[in-house]
């Protein structure tokens, strides 16, 4: 039994060993990307080289994911590597975390009821930045907003 | 009361305001990137755009106040232009404005130059049109005037005065016509240097402007119209001489540089608008006119020319069988001096001598032997071994009826080989006397 205890351990203590962390790290985009939604409901980056389905995400915000080619996403990853993806109208900050060939949502920072206008993220570490025309900036992290606003 | 309301009131101001410049100073980096890349976007359209020395200093202002005004975004344009930056994007846009500059630069001295060219060809064109004129009036003035010392008779013709003026005016006349020819191929050279380039290099749009240049300025019909006048004036003048020698040298020369023009000119035509245009076929047909008639103008000037050297030798009585060619002419005055070498006449030596004597004075050291003979060669008429054959008959010609030296010529000789030794040995004798001995 004391045999069959020390091997389990040893096991967990040799996997525990494999398991490999790379840290820090810094994933910030410099400048948001203001990406275009197509009639599919996708969006490319053509300087970061993805494309992302976003319809469920517009369905989330506008409970409509039939008229998705209006819409332009504005989005920027800070430096923990989440994303936080908004757009013109939009009601919210959506923070995302990368996943297997996905974003998997990780919060939604409310910021208006009636939307915002003209929402413009600047990469300002360790926070995100919220510009929305001539109101007080908002900094933004994973949990919500940090400064300049609700918390 | 007052007075706190008005502070309270400055100092929410200026708390609003600092509020408002600090608003005011918050951008979207976004927004700055594209800006950025936008007015970089606008200054490379400008360059391309630039045709003026005037226009580069505008965008090299635009590019330094694109520097000024993103200086302080540095390091964000650094981030985010990767795999450039900002200091290569200015970079970059200096040197393709320098590259302008100098493509501009290289424009700007063709288009002097052009213009220069344009200048040139106006004035050569204006000189051409007056010489047209001129040389008309010439021309006229020299069949009056010859049609006049014709009618002249008895004393009246010995009258040098009618004579003398229809040289001069045949002279001016020749002058004018030489002056127009080499004007009318500056004329065409200058158009084709405004291209710099060969006709087969040229874009269709050149030579079609070329082709209308050409027209313009009748440079064909002007070729041709020089040659009718040459041969006229062959016609109208009876000339002798070095003047036709110099008539000759003048139609080489012409046909020289027409065969210079003529391939540039039949190329320029030769294009799909130009030789199946009806402006083609015309040129082909004026080339073949200009051809022709310079072969009528270079036979009759030969013609004349032979004519003329043929009349030398009979107008100082030697007898030289007639000649039409520079073969004939060698083998004909071969045999003449050969003749008169082995005196074939049986005649006096002294007689002999005397007309070598006539020959030297007034052939050989005269026009023929100093301005034919050479002439003949330069104009390809005789090669200079038939040339230097020729002298060496007249050498030999010489020797053959030179008188030889005599024994009077011995003893007058000797007689001074003896006095002149006389005179030394005397001389000597004198010096070899000691002076006390003399006295």
């Amino acid at each position: 039994m004391k045999q069959i205890l020390g091997v389990v351990v040893s096991l967990i203590i040799f996997a525990g060993c494999n398991t490999l962390t790379l840290a820090p790290g810094d994933f910030s985009w410099p400048v948001e990307s203001v990406l275009k939604v197509n009639s599919k409901g996708i969006v490319q980056d053509q300087r970061y080289s993805f494309s992302l389905d976003v319809k469920k995400l517009l369905f989330a915000e506008t409970q409509d994911s039939v008229d998705v080619a209006k819409w332009s996403l504005r989005m920027i990853r800070d430096t923990k590597g989440y994303y936080y993806i908004t757009a013109a109208k939009f009601k919210n900050v959506y923070v995302f975390e990368q996943t297997e060939a996905g974003l998997k949502l990780s919060k939604v920072i409310f910021l208006s009821a009636a939307g915002i206008d003209a929402p413009e993220f600047n990469q300002r570490p360790p926070f995100i930045q919220l510009l929305n025309g001539n109101e007080p900036p908002l900094m933004l992290s994973k949990d919500g907003i940090q400064e300049g606003g609700k918390k | 009361m007052k007075t706190a309301t008005r502070v309270m009131f400055l100092l929410a101001s200026s708390i609003a305001l600092v509020g408002v410049s600090t608003i005011c100073q918050e951008k979207s980096d976004y927004s700055t990137v594209q800006q950025f890349q936008e007015t970089v976007k606008t200054i490379e359209v400008n360059i391309d755009a630039a045709k003026t020395s005037q226009d580069c200093a505008e965008v090299s202002a635009a590019i330094a106040r694109l520097e000024i005004t993103f200086s302080g975004d540095r390091e964000l344009l650094d981030k985010t232009l990767y795999p450039d930056d900002y200091g290569k994007i200015i970079e970059k846009v200096r040197a393709k404005l320098a590259l302008r500059q100098h493509d501009l630069g290289t424009i700007d001295m063709q288009g002097a130059r052009i213009v220069e060219l344009e200048a040139k060809i106006k004035e050569l064109s204006d000189q051409l049109a007056k010489l047209n004129v001129d040389n008309e009036k010439l021309m006229a003035d020299v069949k009056n005037l010859s049609s006049n010392i014709q009618k002249l008779t008895g004393n009246e013709f010995n009258t040098t005065t009618p004579i003398d003026s229809l040289r001069a005016l045949i002279v001016q006349l020749r002058q004018g016509l030489q002056q127009r020819d080499q004007l009318v191929y500056a004329l065409a050279d200058s158009l084709f240097l405004q291209y710099d380039k060969n006709v087969g290099d040229m874009k269709d749009v050149e030579k079609q402007t070329l082709t209308g240049k050409l027209e313009r300025y009748g440079i064909l019909p002007t070729v041709k119209r020089s040659i009718q006048d040459n041969l006229a004036f062959l016609e109208s003048t009876q000339l002798k001489g070095t003047d036709l020698v110099t008539l000759v040298r003048q139609q080489q020369q012409f046909t020289s540089q027409w065969k210079g023009l003529m391939p540039k000119v039949s190329a320029l035509y030769a294009t799909k608008s130009g030789a199946k245009g009806k402006t083609g076929k015309s040129s082909a047909a004026e080339s073949a006119a200009i051809d022709s008639l310079l072969t009528t103008w270079g036979n009759k000037v030969d013609a004349a020319m032979w004519r003329s050297l043929n009349q030398l030798f009979k107008d100082h009585g030697f007898i030289v069988k007639d000649f039409g060619n520079g073969r004939e002419f060698v083998a004909n005055f071969s045999t003449f001096i050969e003749e008169q070498t082995q005196n074939t006449q049986q005649e006096d030596k002294n007689k002999r001598y005397k007309f070598y004597q006539n020959f030297e004075d007034g052939v050989w050291k005269g026009e023929f032997g100093v301005v034919w003979l050479p002439a003949l060669v330069h104009m390809q008429k005789i090669t200079s071994d038939q040339k230097k054959d020729i002298e060496d008959r007249i050498a030999v010609w010489r020797a053959s009826v030179e008188p030889g030296t005599n024994w009077i010529t011995y003893v007058l000789i000797l007689l001074g080989a003896a006095v002149a030794a006389g005179i030394v040995l005397w001389l000597l004798r004198k010096k070899s006397v000691p002076p006390a001995a003399a006295a």
